[in-house]
């Protein structure tokens, strides 16, 4: 079972989020490319990891010059991992590959030294010393980003050269076209000694690296998690994440959640965001409310904070107290599905069914978006009760959002969209009367508040919103003939 | 033999290009290796790779440059093994060309070198930059006269144009077709302010139009098929500049001798004069037309080098083939072997 499918990722819109964090070096892109996920039982390790985030949070703070060292020292880094591989299997590269891993263990060393001023802080992000590995690629200590095959290395090999330089000194200044011909054939003859003796050289070389390598995976392996880390840090710190706790109890807690793609479109065209709080816990809860009240909004805030915190980021809220799950799903109809030639319902039933066999194991968080809206309201309305009744019984969180009416019961929790409840209707309606934009005018009307609501019945924003927008008095007179009738009733 | 150090010696970025293969280009870049070696530090690269110099007994490059040790090359990682000289490695590039990445080597001896450069304009600069970085005094480009590669004019300060009897059995028509080439390359720089107004708006279009009141206007097309299709709707008498980046072909030069009269002294902008592809009579016949033909950069032409020597093994003159090219031509023409 994965932790989260594809399709919960992209109804969320997950990987478009993650994009925003900023790596600089291809290891550290790989780390971000395979997120790691914690899982139950994990949580001191969670707890870890945030903990380590928050020193080098409160590094960066007030270290711009050292973490801008050690940023540009990772953003200097190659991906030479199938290199460091073949080196590991025994493998005699080339002058260029040595140049590559020559170039990679100076940044290397240069980082560790970089990393070694704040032993604190990087504790667990200590490069292993891999001073001798350099001293082999740099026999004569010149400290040049450089490679070639050093004389140094072979006696043989320097008398080779003097007598390649001896006999190219005689063909540059050789005027007779013979003479040139048997030089140039002497100096052949020298340049399959050269490359003999430097492959000699070049397998010394390798069969010496190969020794130390598995230092330098583990170096690279650091690099990844460190520039990683940095990374979610000051992802947290672009849009004021805060440390979640890691709780041990089964419920959610979220005090001022934020959506940030909704956040930055809303604040785009200069409107007021407005942030969730709420309260979960196993079993299920609801939330009701108007059309336009950001019901999905809200569900989707939730869902995205809490899978942030499983991939081991801070959480985008004021507050977060959250236990590590086995699955997250969210669950809304999906153009997707539809495109396979599933209508919206068939295809929620089908999900609903691998979630059913997923909570008989395990224990995680479900998110519906109204549930079974594209089916017919008599039908839909029971489908939600029972899907309700049957998630409120099970030990995962669930949240369903809906329209129906009479699904809450006493023992589940309920939440409804503050919308259009403490409006004075008629300031609006005079308000819009002399405002054309009114569908713009009840958006900033609305308010997007969650409360807990005690009331079981929905609220009527549905008509509130039609009386505002002014729809024609002939069609808005039976639409409240049609409530006027269902009162009566009851 | 004639010392074509005086030549070059005020120059930082020199470019070569050949009108065929086997008109002496390699003899060229070979002598003046050695007539600058003792005195700067050479830079060597190629536009592209010219892919031709294959033996065709056993099928593999057999490099034919021969540099001295202490020259900068910028190649690609697949013709290092080519490469017979003691290699130093200095920089290992991101630029990658069919034949793996650009790198740049020092010769710590002397030997044959197998060069594939970049293709492009700005990998080119930076390449350059680099081994300039790295100590060369003189960078020597291996260019070429082709509708895809590099505006030779844009990376290098001045060129040198190689030509011979490999173009043609007919002694006239090298001299004419040698001629045509050099004028188009040193066709004039349009002036400075309508290039400015152009280099600004490169990046936004491939090609523009830019009218008698300055508004500017897009040419969209694909290719210039699409192109020489649609340019005849644009032309009219309010257009002063049309500027075309890419080729420029005999197609889309009809456009213009087909709709004279539509429009009034036009001034094609092309980005200079290695991208022009049509024949002296089109040339003559576009001009007449009230059209004139400029350039963003125009090369900076030094001398032409003639060969007289065929591959087919009919070989011209050797005084013929000079005399004849310097009759028409007004700038300097050596015979590399001969003089």
């Amino acid at each position: 079972m994965n932790f989260i499918d594809n399709n919960s990722m992209s109804r969320l819109n997950f990987r478009n989020l993650i994009s925003k964090v900023e790596v600089l070096s291809p290891y550290g892109k790989e780390r971000l490319n395979n997120i790691k996920i914690y899982l139950p039982g994990e949580e001191e390790l969670l707890e870890n990891e945030f903990k380590k985030m928050e020193k080098i949070s409160n590094f960066i703070l007030e270290n711009k010059d050292e973490i801008f060292e050690i940023e540009s020292s990772l953003h200097r880094f190659k991906h030479i991992k199938n290199l460091i591989l073949l080196l590991s299997e025994g493998t005699v590269v080339d002058t260029v590959d040595l140049y590559e891993l020559k170039v990679q263990v100076i940044q290397m060393e240069f980082l560790r030294k970089s990393l070694e001023k704040f032993k604190e802080v990087f504790a667990d992000f200590q490069l292993e010393n891999i001073e001798n590995i350099l001293k082999i690629l740099d026999p004569n200590n010149e400290k040049n980003p450089t490679f070639h095959i050093y004389e140094s290395y072979s006696l043989i090999l320097k008398e080779i050269r003097k007598q390649k330089k001896d006999i190219e000194n005689k063909i540059i200044i050789e005027k007779s076209q013979e003479k040139l011909r048997y030089l140039k054939e002497e100096r052949l003859l020298i340049l399959v000694d050269e490359e003999k003796e430097e492959f000699k050289i070049r397998k010394n070389i390798a069969s010496k690296i190969r020794e130390n390598c598995d230092k330098l995976i583990k170096n690279v392996e650091i690099i990844a998690n460190l520039d990683f880390t940095i990374a979610k840090v000051k992802f947290a710190g672009l849009y004021s994440g805060v440390i979640p706790r890691v709780s041990k109890e089964n419920e959610i807690v979220l005090e001022n959640a934020l959506n940030i793609e909704v956040k930055e479109v809303l604040e785009k065209i200069g409107k007021k965001y407005t942030p969730i709080s709420i309260k979960l816990r196993k079993g299920v809860t609801l939330i009701t409310g108007a059309n336009m009240g950001g019901k999905s909004v809200a569900l989707k805030t939730i869902a995205e904070n809490i899978v942030l915190f499983h991939m081991g980021f801070f959480t985008f809220s004021t507050y977060a107290s959250i236990p590590l799950l086995d699955f997250v799903y969210f669950v809304s109809d999906d153009m997707q599905d539809l495109s396979k030639g599933l209508s919206t319902f068939g295809a929620e039933i089908i999900k609903l069914k691998e979630i059913t066999e997923v909570l008989s194991k395990f224990s995680g968080f479900i998110a519906f978006d109204e549930f079974a809206r594209g089916t017919n309201p008599k039908e839909g309305q029971k489908f939600v009760k029972a899907l309700a009744k049957y998630l409120n019984k099970k030990s995962s969180i669930s949240i369903l959002t809906t329209h129906f009416d009479g699904i809450v019961e006493d023992n589940m929790k309920h939440y409804q969209v503050v919308g259009l409840k403490n409006l004075d209707f008629d300031k609006l309606k005079n308000k819009i009367a002399s405002n054309k934009n009114s569908l713009e005018l009840i958006q900033e009307c609305m308010d997007f508040n969650l409360e807990e609501a005690k009331v079981e019945e929905v609220p009527k924003d549905a008509l509130n919103i039609t009386k505002l927008i002014g729809l024609d008095s002939e069609i808005s007179e039976i639409i409240y003939n049609e409530y006027r009738e269902e009162e009566d009733d009851e | 033999m004639l010392d074509l150090y005086k030549f070059i010696k005020n120059y930082k970025r020199l470019s070569i290009i050949g009108m065929e293969k086997n008109v002496g280009k390699t003899t060229l870049l070979n002598k003046l290796i050695n007539d600058i070696s003792n005195k700067k530090i050479i830079g060597l690269t190629s536009i592209g790779r010219d892919g031709e110099e294959v033996d065709v007994v056993t099928s593999t490059q057999k490099p034919k440059i021969y540099v001295r040790r202490g020259t900068i090359i910028a190649t690609a990682r697949n013709c290092i093994r080519n490469c017979d000289i003691t290699k130093e490695v200095l920089y290992s590039t991101n630029y990658n060309t069919p034949m793996g990445n650009i790198i740049i080597l020092r010769a710590l001896s002397d030997g044959y070198v197998d060069i594939a450069g970049p293709s492009y304009n700005k990998q080119m600069k930076d390449i350059i930059n680099i081994m300039e970085s790295y100590g060369s005094e003189i960078i020597i480009i291996d260019g070429a006269l082709g509708r895809k590669s590099t505006a030779i004019s844009e990376v290098s300060e001045a060129t040198i144009l190689s030509t011979g009897a490999a173009l043609s059995l007919d002694i006239q028509k090298v001299i004419e077709e040698t001629k045509k080439t050099s004028e188009f390359l040193m066709l004039k720089q349009v002036d400075d302010d309508v290039k400015k107004i152009i280099l600004e708006n490169l990046d936004d279009s491939k090609s523009f139009i830019i009218k008698n009141n300055g508004e500017k206007e897009k040419l969209n097309y694909n290719n210039t098929i699409d192109l020489s299709r649609n340019l005849k709707n644009f032309l009219s008498d309010e257009i002063a500049f049309i500027f075309i980046k890419g080729a420029i072909t005999s197609k889309i030069i009809e456009v213009f001798i087909q709709n004279r009269g539509t429009y009034k002294d036009i001034k094609v902008v092309i980005e200079d004069g290695t991208k022009l592809f049509i024949d002296s009579e089109l040339f003559k016949k576009v001009k007449m037309s009230g059209v004139d033909i400029q350039v963003i950069n125009e090369v900076n032409l030094l001398f032409i080098t003639c060969n007289p020597h065929s591959p087919l093994g009919i070989d011209f003159d050797k005084n013929e083939l000079k005399s004849g090219l310097k009759e028409v031509i007004n700038i300097p023409v050596v015979d590399i072997l001969g003089d």
